[in-house]
């Protein structure tokens, strides 16, 4: 059974036009999604700006309350809990937020901003044995118990990830949502992050939902990657798969775009036209279509469904595996 | 409850993280904003002791080998030998036998050695009277020395100042916070309540109440708080609504924390912006505020001593130049002082290198 | 000969608590048509550097010493307010990362764009510049400009903006733009467009760029030249085929080496330790305590740039 499933997730905005007009078009921020994650593996889940990917990290933790929709957590349904049940939940799921800046509370020493939920959930007893088991997290991730008492601002960017992440193995979960953890650190940085995470995995067999836009990055953590455009996800596969055989017209673009660190290869790009726009109320039709180099009337007119090419690979296309490269 | 005061005094206190210690730095370092502070605190510690200073009775008699402290406690006339039911007065009991010189019996006044309430007749002068040696400042309309009244009417104006500010700022954070934090119905319904009220004109609806009341110490505090809650409470609801999408607020709401201590405990914290630079000037709008209304008469009643009534004795006896000057200058002064403080107080939480652009 | 030259610029951040040597003796040079890519990471120095060039420091805090700054000959540091005003957007223009916060947002996209126009054309007339406005968005990809011309910043997207700004940069046809980190803020797809639009400008116009960038892949397609600092100093200089073909300086290396590669999977590499603090610089070379080769002479002096041969120059005593 997996550790995670979720089945039709749903997370629509409405769009006011007024303060008592009833809502007639909505932002479809998650629409329809569904996948699952296994214990102790990570699921990448990629795309740019506006697919969805953050809204629907917080969902899974109902940060922000879904639509519609069924999370099954350890085999449970967590939209039906009620708040005494969702207290206990959270000691399973954690998130590792973008922005080391902002995640943390620039008025606390790290004692508290990693002990705070040991002492809520009360997995210790007192402040002695909190400090202890704060102690023992930030060896974990790489840093000195000495540094209990010191304010996020006088660490670096890498260092205050570092201690999010301490924070987030705090309640000992199974399940962490990381919401692009390395977007905003440098690139030796971005190295060592990534790699703390996979050593954590390995030994805590914790299982990851990696949110990112840079593939590159994904790939290395992910064993499976669901690529979202406009709240969907328009293609899913094992992460060895997706690169060696992309499909979808908007991975293939992603992939890419990439800047490659090397001069030699003039990589074939597949071109994207325009910007990437909110459409409501869209009801038939493939999302990308508008920007899609290969879409034509059929693609604007038809229910696009799910297109299994193998038992683990999926595709949201109906032309999918005929493109012009450029 | 519990939660509350527990939270506030342990989040508050002593865990000055370095932001607010830089910001202590800098204020020390502004010269003109330290020094009113200190004069401003040294000058209200000092009119805590008023009835030490300025008293018309004695802070220490001797009599018949025992020591006797009027100031601090009552005595009935029989101790010092008077009828068992008379007060004793004891300035004119100062004059009197028992007490002359060399008798062992000796009484220590406070160094200005009126009362508040005390009327002081001159001979061939009708009060008021101007300064003179005795009298520092003068004499009030009704004889009263003006010095004495304006130490007390300090105290007064001052602490009730300071409790007016402390529980409007106490409950317009809290109201602020809810609005803030919660947004929604909560905070659109309180939006429309605190525009009707703040609709309602401050001082007429005072001058109603006093009139149908009656004018007492604690149905002015109440009034007042009504309305002075308001003012920060637009700021703190601010700066929660911005404070709420923080990372760092989603991150505590991940790890299980409930509502009122992320709202304590995360938020606060970092939103005492507003209320330490609000503090100051909030402070000089109930003090002018209360000024005023004693002005018109519709402030403490008497013989309270205050710093509003003795300018319109002043404006009432136009020619007794003291009873204008001095009053309204001290008056002056102390606002002037609290401004200072606040804009020291601002410029420290908020600094900016203003340099050249070329 | 070099259109900019910058010789042994230094700039010093001084405050209360510190002094800062954001940047440390450091010179390059820009061709003609030339691109040339600052590659760093956070805090090595490369915003300061392109922001010294147009003395866009606040000066104090900041303090610019250098041999000088040339352009096309005449030392910018020398140089008036006035000659300033008329190089900036004129014959140098810089666009910047956050094109949202570099566009007035209560004024319309096209009026400003206008306004720079006007400024350096004193003469210009409004119909003039206009027209000239609208040729420029459209030059730069924006399908419809006479609506971009009329809207606010925040009615346009990302990728939008910085065409924009691309725009209001180049109004004046400028030879040298500098780029801070122009792509960073933008998805990946837009980005894609933005460098081949740049690109393609560079071409038609023999435009220079000064591309400032932590991205390597950004600095493999675009650049002709690289200049990678580290800690306010360039460590290497280098043509850009050699560069990743073969690169000299450890730190490169490194660089190259934690770029994580769809295509091999791998544990990826990380240059141990950490970025230096500004205010508590190692001594001697300052990527000493990260570098695998560290010999005795990197921990007590820095190495000068020393040319490799005619493409290339690296600051180590390896070389």
């Amino acid at each position: 059974m997996p550790l995670l499933e979720v089945k039709n997730l749903k997370k629509y905005f409405p769009v006011r036009k007024g303060f008592f007009s009833k809502s007639h078009q909505w932002i479809k921020a998650v629409d329809d999604i569904s996948f699952s994650v296994e214990e102790g593996e990570t699921l990448g889940l990629v795309g740019e700006s506006g697919c969805g990917k953050t809204t629907a990290g917080r969902c899974i933790l109902r940060l922000i309350e879904p639509t519609a929709g069924k999370i099954f957590f350890e085999g449970k349904n967590i939209l039906d809990f009620k708040s005494k049940e969702m207290r206990a939940l959270r000691t399973k799921m954690q998130i590792v937020f973008q922005d080391p800046f902002a995640s943390l509370n620039p008025r606390r020493v790290v004692l508290d901003l990693v002990g705070e939920g040991l002492l809520e959930h009360k997995l210790v007893k007192n402040t002695l044995e909190q400090k202890e088991k704060v102690a023992e997290l930030l060896k974990r991730v790489g840093l000195s118990p000495d540094i209990l008492y010191k304010y996020p601002h006088e660490f670096s960017g890498g260092q205050r990830q570092r201690i999010a992440i301490a924070r987030a193995l705090s309640l000992g979960p199974s399940l962490i949502v990381c919401d692009e953890p390395v977007s905003a650190l440098d690139v030796s940085i971005q190295a060592q992050i990534i790699n703390l995470l996979t050593d954590l995995q390995e030994e805590m067999k914790l299982a990851y939902i990696f949110i990112a836009h840079d593939l590159s990055v994904v790939k290395h953590i992910s064993k499976r990657i669901a690529v979202m455009y406009l709240g969907q996800i328009v293609e899913s596969a094992p992460s060895d798969e997706l690169f060696e055989f992309p499909l979808h017209p908007y991975t293939k673009a992603l992939l890419s775009s990439i800047p490659v660190p090397d001069p030699e290869i003039k990589k074939q790009r597949v071109i994207v036209k325009g910007e990437l726009t909110q459409v409501m109320d869209r009801e038939k039709g493939c999302v990308f279509a508008p920007r899609c180099p290969i879409s034509d009337k059929e693609c604007f007119e038809r229910k696009i469904e799910e297109l299994y090419v193998n038992s683990r690979h999926y595709v949201k296309c109906i032309k999918e595996g005929g493109i012009d490269y450029e | 409850m519990l939660y509350f005061l527990k939270y506030v005094i342990k989040e508050l206190e002593l865990k000055l993280s370095p932001i607010t210690l830089k910001r202590l730095e800098r204020f020390r370092k502004n010269s003109l904003s330290y020094a009113s502070f200190l004069i401003l605190i040294v000058l209200y510690v000092v009119s805590l002791f008023a009835d030490f200073i300025a008293n018309d009775k004695p802070l220490v008699v001797f009599y018949k080998n025992k020591i006797y402290f009027p100031v601090l406690f009552f005595y009935p006339g029989d101790t010092f030998g008077l009828g068992k039911s008379d007060i004793p007065n004891y300035k004119e009991l100062q004059k009197r036998e028992p007490f002359r010189e060399g008798s062992g019996n000796f009484m220590i006044f406070p160094p200005i050695p009126y009362g508040y309430n005390e009327s002081l007749f001159f001979e061939g002068e009708n009060p008021p009277t101007p300064p003179t040696l005795k009298n520092l400042l003068g004499t009030d309309d009704r004889g009263r020395d003006i010095l004495t009244r304006l130490i007390y009417g300090y105290r007064i104006s001052f602490s009730f100042a300071l409790l007016i500010t402390a529980a409007g700022m106490i409950i317009g954070v809290m109201i602020g916070a809810l609005q803030g934090y919660y947004g929604g119905v909560l905070d659109i319904s309180m939006q429309r309540f605190i525009e009707i009220i703040s609709a309602l004109p401050f001082l007429y609806i005072i001058i109603i109440i006093s009139s149908s009341l009656g004018r007492s110490f604690w149905v002015l505090f109440l009034l007042f708080i009504m309305f002075d809650w308001i003012g920060i409470s637009y700021f703190i609801r601010s700066e929660f609504y911005k404070l709420r999408e923080m990372p760092f607020v989603e991150a505590s709401r991940a790890l299980g924390i409930g509502d009122g201590k992320i709202m304590f405990r995360h938020i606060l914290p970092n939103a005492l912006t507003p209320i330490i630079t609000f503090l100051p000037f909030d402070l000089i709008g109930a003090i002018f505020s209360l000024s005023a209304l004693d002005f018109l008469g519709f402030g403490l009643p008497p013989p309270a001593p205050s710093i509003g009534e003795l300018i319109r004795q002043g404006m009432n006896n136009i020619s007794s130049y003291w009873l204008s000057l001095f009053p309204a200058g001290f008056l002056f002064f102390i606002l002037l002082l609290i401004a200072f403080v606040g804009e020291g107080v601002r410029s420290a939480f908020d600094p900016r290198d203003y340099h050249k652009m070329e | 000969m070099n259109l900019l030259n910058i010789e042994n610029l230094t700039v010093t951040f001084s405050s209360v608590e510190a002094s800062i040597k954001a940047v440390d003796d450091v010179s390059f040079g820009i061709g003609n048509s030339e691109v040339v890519g600052l590659v760093g990471e956070s805090g090595c120095g490369k915003t300061v550097t392109a922001l010294s060039i147009l003395r866009l420091l606040p000066c104090p805090p900041a303090e610019i010493k250098a041999k000088g700054i040339f352009w096309k000959g005449r030392n910018l540091l020398k140089a008036s307010i006035e000659e300033m005003h008329s190089i900036r957007g004129n014959e140098i223009s810089i666009i910047f990362q956050e094109p949202l916060s570099s566009f007035n947002p209560v004024q319309k996209v096209g009026k400003q764009i206008q306004e720079i126009l006007e400024v350096h054309n004193k003469k210009i007339e409004n119909g003039e510049a206009y027209e000239k406005v609208i040729q420029m968005l459209s030059h730069v990809g924006i399908q419809n400009p006479e609506w971009a011309f009329e809207s606010y910043p925040h009615e346009l997207s990302g990728g939008m903006r910085q065409r924009a700004m691309i725009a209001m940069a180049l109004m004046n046809g400028p030879e040298l733009l500098i780029a801070d980190e122009p792509t960073t803020a933008l998805d990946v797809t837009i980005q894609a467009q933005i460098l081949d639009l740049l690109e393609k400008l560079q071409k038609e116009r023999h435009l220079s760029i000064l591309m400032i960038t932590h991205n390597l892949g950004i600095v493999a397609r675009i650049a002709n030249r690289v200049v990678v600092m580290y800690a306010g100093k360039v460590v290497e200089d280098s043509q850009v085929k050699p560069l990743f073909k073969e690169p000299l300086h450890p730190y490169t290396q490194g660089l190259l080496k934690s770029i994580p590669n769809p295509e091999k999977k791998q544990r990826l590499y990380a240059i141990p330790g950490m970025i230096p603090d500004p205010a508590n610089l190692p001594s001697g070379c300052t990527f000493h305590p990260r570098c695998p080769y560290v010999m005795d002479i990197c921990k007590r002096e820095f190495p000068p740039l020393n040319k490799v041969d005619d493409s290339r120059a690296v600051a180590c005593w390896l070389y």
